[in-house]
């Protein structure tokens, strides 16, 4: 869900693009505390992988589309301060190159897809991951990949209500309609992918930790 | 334990490259969540695009039209960007750290 240039208005546009220049900024200097060298190349895929995930729109009844956000995944490999830098890449680059999102919105854009994101991603799953095991901890990353993406969906909405394009309601509940079913499809492919590189040790160990006594299949109880 | 670690960087690759360059050619051009809404609630006609100078607008080579070579040399592209602007961007990162 990517705001196109013209949906916000002028004090909203330059207020999201301040605070978004703000949290980047913020992340930035996080990230360097955070960032194990070994980290880099997995984050550069992780990137490319989420920027060609972004671009499979898959269809949902009938006369609608919706495709994968990625924040939530970013954020529970490597953080979410990461995570954000990772999502702001990502949407710098779409909307620079392809066109895809605005400019005026990039700040909106960053902090609804990037902050709120990446942390209600990471957020969920820190909560439960350690007290959970096998099929729960599989549901819990779903979840988190769920949430992420429907909380991103209505802070486009709060953002879309604030400017005055469209009233609360018509957005809040449009919002949350499509992207809750969007989301089951960003809850599987985080869980998915997710299980998959934890079981072949992404995470560095500590920060995000290894949890010990857990046997999953890779991703496979996400379904 | 290295080596499987190694296959799921290599697995990962191939995944992005084939999502990119091939399944994203099959992606429904159905408007997404947000256009949806904004086309339901009568406001799609404010979008506005203020950036023209985008390289590759819509995942295509304008001077290809709708071919689907635009599509998967688009994505193929994108692909390289990303991965290298990440990759330059927490080299110099990790690199400040020291």
């Amino acid at each position: 869900m990517h705001i196109p240039d013209g949906f916000l208005d002028a004090k909203m546009w330059i207020s999201t693009s301040v605070l978004g220049a703000m949290a980047v900024g913020h992340a930035m200097r996080k990230s360097k505390l955070e960032l194990e060298p070994r980290q880099v190349p997995q984050i550069a895929l992780i990137g490319a992988f989420i920027f060609a995930a972004q671009m499979i729109n898959f269809p949902v009844m009938g006369a609608t589309s919706g495709h994968f956000l990625g924040g939530a995944l970013a954020a529970m490999l490597f953080g979410p301060w990461i995570g954000i830098i990772l999502m702001s890449c990502v949407l710098i680059v779409q909307a620079l190159i392809f066109q895809d999102g605005g400019i005026t919105v990039l700040g909106a854009n960053i902090l609804c897809n990037a902050v709120i994101g990446s942390w209600a991603g990471h957020l969920l799953w820190r909560a439960g991951a350690d007290r959970l095991r096998g099929k729960w901890q599989a549901g819990l990353a779903f979840i988190a990949g769920w949430m992420s993406l429907v909380l991103a969906a209505l802070g486009v909405a709060l953002l879309l209500a604030l400017s005055g394009t469209v009233s609360w309601p018509v957005a809040f509940g449009g919002m949350f309609f499509w992207h809750g079913i969007i989301g089951i499809g960003e809850g599987v492919i985080t869980a998915l992918v997710f299980f998959y590189l934890k079981e072949r040790k992404w995470l560095v160990d500590g920060r995000a930790p290894h949890i010990s006594g857990v046997s999953i299949q890779p991703g496979g109880e996400a379904r | 334990m290295k080596a499987k670690y190694r296959k799921s960087l290599l697995v990962l690759a191939v995944i992005t490259i084939v999502l990119a360059g091939v399944v994203s050619l099959f992606a429904s051009s159905q408007p997404d969540g947000l256009s949806r809404v904004a086309i339901d609630g009568g406001f799609d006609e404010k979008e506005k695009a203020s950036w023209t100078y985008a390289l590759m607008p819509d995942y295509s080579l304008p001077w290809l039209g709708d071919h689907w070579l635009g599509s998967a040399i688009s994505g193929l592209f994108g692909l390289l960007v990303m991965g290298a602007l990440v990759w330059l961007l927490f080299k110099w990162m990790a690199a400040k750290r020291k």
